[in-house]
């Protein structure tokens, strides 16, 4: 047991890692052209993501070296500095809107989300909170009306620039890290229907979202799918079972949009096959496993519940996002962790990674001190 | 959760197994729809020269320049842009964006310096197109003869529709990679045809004397305020054409301004009746046959003579006239006479002999035969209104050849204006050598009649057409036209004409003159004679001596070789193929063994470079049980297609209809011979939609 749970942590490293790499790999080559094109150096992209996986991986090192209760007790003030910048979003004029929604702070060449940096800071603020305050069992309305406010002041924000896609994301996480604290799930129903009604109301006023979602069920009963989503299956159904080789995508000649963004997967599928696309369906798979696994090893209730909120918001975006290449979902301007072309998505995940590294080192130890004990589960 | 993420894992692996898997093929013809663009590239239409290599058509880049409307936001602007380099208002540019369709042309054949101009510009939505424009440099000059071509290149007249197939050659094509804005990235290597360029075509005209001719064409037809006029100039001894020109003309540059009536080829598509000049069959026959010697009396009636019920004038009245004496002037009573001892049985055939009433079979679009009615539909009057050259009609073309029959010793020679056809990188396609058609009389008769001829102008009514430089031969004719309207001839429209050759014992220059309508001065002595000495005189002040244009070379050729277009005989079976040479009496040798001819080369003797013999190397049908490789089809018309897989022993199942656009098994692949191969035609057009 304990040599299985020494691997686990070096196990979830190495997929990251794998990740990491073919994300570079594959964002290089699908870069490369647009890269030639606007900025006359077909490196530009890879360089800027070199960098930042660079960065991240220092910063999940060092991350994994501190203790991650330390996050859970400023977990208050990160999650205050998100909706800062959430708000600056919404009322600074000089954010500019792309494509129609303002989601983007610019720090020098750097493109910060803050949304990113909200869904750790409400992750970590629930764990601790949840897995604190259901210890003490205090007054139950009380603790619903602050958490529903919490929930709400984060998710509202990002309902208003608006990114429905995140939104209905975090709710997701929110609602399954609920559910996971053993928390009455009903009285978390409130601020996980919120983003929802709100959502609603946003898809009727702005036309195209809705229109996504439309055109999404209709391409299902076999109509016209979207142009992305049509190009998105070229590329994957050309790719074949080996793929079209490395670098031999042609997609990513203007046919398919967002080719090392959001449709990386579907560039994975042509140049390297259901081979590659299955290799990192596996990778993603196993990721999920050791992850729910470090989870459940976690003694702690806050490093339980992180562990969880963690795993499950990368495994949430991996897997939308492939649904969404696959035209199982409608499109909806998520980024696929560890491989697309890194924003601060990218920097939060191995942050988030560099957390869970720690939390199952913890456990290593207090495993090790408990000696052979095999009954715990 | 657990199962819940091992649960949607499930459902994305069998949505990827579903289209990348069992996708695969509907989703890789999707992907080739959108990425691969046809491009045409364009052959260059070959050139058209003259004997001495002076272009006579040629080929010039030009540039269209187009916007699309869709991809301009701001047209002043651009149009401020443009209207610098075109030299226009910019107002007029915006109005002409906003007036057409998505893609406007601004300015057709805009010069290289323009375009490259707006090319460095780099405006975004507008377009520059690359055309070639055919352009005559001569203008006017052999227009006729050259045709012109329409706006895509097809030859619509002359030399320009006759050889029209050789000059196009083939348009190459590329299959390009694009990418989704429509820009095309790479060229797909194995996916080319390289554009096969025009062939040139090489004439026997002599642009030096083509020139002078059309200039005192001209002039004649002006000062004797005609209708019109063809000149003829040849080579009597090989039948090349030097110069052939006719008015009216018209600009070939702007052929589409002009009327459809001076583009006509008036040397071989327009008949009339010849008058005088026609009298050599008369002559011929009679000096051939014996019936006359050179100084027979002839009583000529005093100039009216009644006959059949007819009367037939000569213009000045002779009472006794020796043979030669009534050709010298011309009386139409002493032909007449001799046309009666002649009898309608020869004189037909001594006019079918002449070429009269056929084709010469000149390599130009629109010949016609003239017309020589057939003895037996003669009347008893016939006979003498032929012997002074009424109720016949011939071309300016059979004319000249008949005197050149004469005044080569008695040889009709196929008239050639085509002297080779040339590919581009200097390869002999084909070679047009003279071509005797028959012997039209004896060397003797040829010289007794030069003798007349000759005294025609020392003396006779030719007298204005003789230089002192030398002797000319050659015979006048001033025919009346036939009223239109009713049977009989105008008083007053005459075709004058003048036929005749220098120097006239060893002739160098054959010339055919008629002049339409010229008035007052109508005769042919004084109307065409002139003519002929002016345009004498400049060719001789050019070449003089007389130069060498190799006639006798060339006509020693004939003798041993009697040259023909050898057909192309590769894929036929070795009997058929020997049989049709042995048909056409040319020497072949056989190479190898097998039922099929692959390829033929021609043989040539080393020193002289003289025609010997064909080749014929012959070969098998390829082997049932081998393999062959599958040849790129892509692209090719049917007939082309077919037979590149005939050849390796193939079948072909078709679907559709155009050029090939998909074949299998693909192309390079080993296949059985024998094999069915699948091949999708489309048209080109839709070929284009699909990749584009």
């Amino acid at each position: 047991m304990r040599e299985q749970n020494l691997k686990l942590d070096s196990a979830l490293f190495l997929i990251v890692l794998i990740l990491l790499v073919v994300g570079v790999v594959m964002v290089y080559s699908a870069s490369s052209f647009k890269a030639q094109e606007i900025y006359e150096d077909s490196h530009y992209f890879l360089k800027n993501h070199f960098y930042k996986v660079l960065f991240g991986l220092i910063l999940m090192l060092l991350v994994s070296k501190i203790d991650y209760t330390v996050w859970l007790k400023i977990s208050p003030l990160i999650l205050l500095v998100s909706f800062g910048a959430l708000i600056y979003l919404l009322v600074s004029p000089d954010v500019v809107a792309v494509r129609g929604s303002k989601r983007w702070i610019q720090l020098g060449s750097f493109q910060f989300q803050p949304a990113d940096l909200a869904k750790l800071a409400l992750i970590l603020f629930l764990s601790h909170s949840l897995g604190r305050t259901n210890l003490m069992r205090t007054d139950t309305s009380k603790r619903f009306i602050f958490h529903l406010g919490v929930i709400a002041l984060i998710i509202l924000p990002i309902v208003l620039q608006p990114d429905a896609g995140t939104a209905i994301l975090i709710s997701f996480i929110v609602i399954t890290l609920v559910f996971v604290s053993g928390e009455k799930l009903r009285h978390f129903f409130f601020p996980a229907i919120t983003p929802l009604v709100f959502l609603l109301i946003i898809f009727l006023q702005k036309g195209y979202q809705w229109d996504r979602i439309i055109r999404f069920f209709a391409s299902l009963k076999g109509e016209e799918m979207h142009w992305q989503t049509q190009q998105s299956f070229i590329s994957l159904g050309n790719g074949g079972f080996f793929g079209l080789g490395l670098g031999g995508s042609r997609q990513k000649y203007h046919f398919l949009p967002d080719p090392f963004t959001d449709f990386i997967y579907a560039i994975v599928g042509e140049e390297m096959g259901i081979l590659g696309t299955l290799a990192i369906l596996i990778l993603l798979i196993a990721f999920v496993s050791i992850g729910v696994k470090i989870a459940m090893m976690t003694v702690e209730k806050p490093g339980k519940l992180l562990a969880f909120g963690i795993v499950l918001n990368i495994a949430i975006y991996a897997f939308t996002n492939s649904a969404v290449v696959l035209n199982l979902l409608p499109t909806t301007g998520i980024p696929m962790p560890f491989l697309s072309y890194g924003g601060s998505a990218l920097i939060v995940n191995l942050f988030g990674i560099g957390i869970l590294l720690n939390i199952a080192e913890q456990n290593r130890r207090k495993l090790s001190r408990l000696g052979n004990y095999s009954g715990y589960r | 959760m657990q199962i819940g993420f091992y649960l949607i894992a499930a459902v994305l692996f069998l949505r990827l197994v579903q289209i990348q898997v069992f996708g695969h093929e509907k989703y890789t013809k999707l992907a080739e729809e959108q990425y691969l663009a046809w491009q045409v590239q364009k052959a260059q239409r070959g050139l058209i020269f003259d004997r001495n290599h002076k272009s006579l058509a040629l080929s010039n880049s030009s540039f269209d320049i187009s916007v699309d409307k869709r991809m301009i936001d701001n047209p002043e602007k651009l149009s401020r842009k443009l209207a610098v380099v075109l030299k226009k208002s910019s107002s007029e540019i915006v109005n002409k964006i906003k007036k057409g369709n998505n893609s406007v042309i601004l300015e057709r054949k805009i010069d290289q310096k323009q375009a490259t101009m707006i090319k460095v510009m780099n405006l975004h939505g507008v377009k520059i197109v690359e055309s070639t424009e055919r352009v005559y440099p001569f203008k006017e000059k052999l227009a006729q003869v050259l045709g012109f071509v329409d706006i895509d290149g097809n030859g619509l007249s002359g030399i320009e529709l006759r050889f029209n197939e050789h000059l196009t050659g083939e348009d190459g094509w590329r299959i390009l990679q694009k990418d989704a804005r429509g820009k095309k990235i790479l060229p797909i290597s194995s996916s080319t045809e390289d554009p096969k360029d025009g062939d040139d075509v090489i004439l026997t005209i002599d642009q030096v004397i083509q020139t002078i001719v059309e200039e005192e064409l001209r002039a004649a037809v002006s000062r004797f305020n005609a209708r019109g006029g063809s000149v003829i100039v040849t080579n009597p001894h090989t039948g090349e054409i030097l110069a052939m020109a006719s008015q009216p003309g018209f600009d070939a540059n702007r052929a589409a301004r002009t009327s459809p009536a001076a583009w006509r080829i008036r040397t071989i598509t327009d008949i009339f009746e010849p008058g005088s000049t026609f009298k050599i069959v008369a002559m011929m026959t009679a000096l051939e046959n014996g019936i006359k010697k050179l100084d027979d009396p002839i009583f000529c009636e005093n100039g009216k003579y009644k006959i059949f019920g007819e009367i037939i004038n000569d213009p000045k009245r002779h009472a006794w006239l020796s043979f030669k004496s009534v050709f010298k002037y011309s009386s139409n009573i002493g032909v007449a006479k001799i046309a009666r001892e002649i009898g309608k049985k020869e004189m037909y055939k001594s006019a079918r002999n002449f070429g009269f009433g056929i084709k010469s079979g000149i390599n130009l679009p629109g010949e016609v035969s003239g017309i020589l009615n057939k003895q037996n539909e003669w009347s008893r009057f016939s006979l003498l209104a032929i012997s002074y050259g009424h109720e016949v009609a011939v071309t300016p073309l059979q004319m000249a050849m008949a005197y050149g029959a004469i005044a080569n010793g008695g040889k009709l020679m196929k008239p050639v204006i085509i002297k080779a056809v040339k590919s581009k990188d200097k390869q002999t396609i084909s070679e047009f050598w003279p071509q005797s058609i028959r012997r039209v009389m004896s060397a003797e008769t040829a010289r007794k009649m030069t003798s007349i001829l000759k005294e025609v102008v020392a003396g006779g009514t030719g007298t204005l057409a003789a230089i002192s430089s030398g002797r000319v031969a050659g015979k006048t004719g001033t025919a009346q036209k036939p009223l239109e309207d009713r049977p009989g001839y105008s008083n007053s429209k005459y075709v004058a004409s003048f036929a005749g050759f220098y120097p006239a014992d060893h002739p160098e220059f054959l010339i055919y003159i008629n002049i339409d309508e010229p008035y007052p001065i109508h005769s042919g002595g004084h109307v065409a004679a002139p003519t002929f000495k002016k345009i004498l005189q400049r060719i001789l002040k050019i070449y003089s001596p007389p130069r060498q244009y190799s006639g006798e070379i060339l006509a020693n050729q004939i003798e041993k070789s009697d040259s023909q277009v050898i057909p192309d005989l590769t894929g036929r079976r070795v009997q058929t193929a020997t049989q049709i040479l042995k048909n056409m009496n040319i020497k072949y040798q056989t190479k190898g063994s097998g039922e099929i001819v692959v390829s033929q080369t021609l043989k040539t003797d080393q020193d002289s470079g003289e025609f010997r013999k064909v080749v014929l190397t012959v070969s098998d049908f390829p082997n049932q049980t081998e393999y062959v490789v599958m040849p790129k089809l892509t692209g090719l018309s049917m007939r082309r297609a077919i037979s590149e897989l005939s050849v390796r022993g193939l079948t072909a199942k078709v679907f559709g209809s155009g050029r090939v656009y998909n074949q299998v098994p693909e192309a390079g692949a080993r296949i059985k011979a024998g094999a069915r191969c699948m091949l999708e035609f489309k048209s080109r057009n839709q070929i284009d939609t699909l990749l584009n």
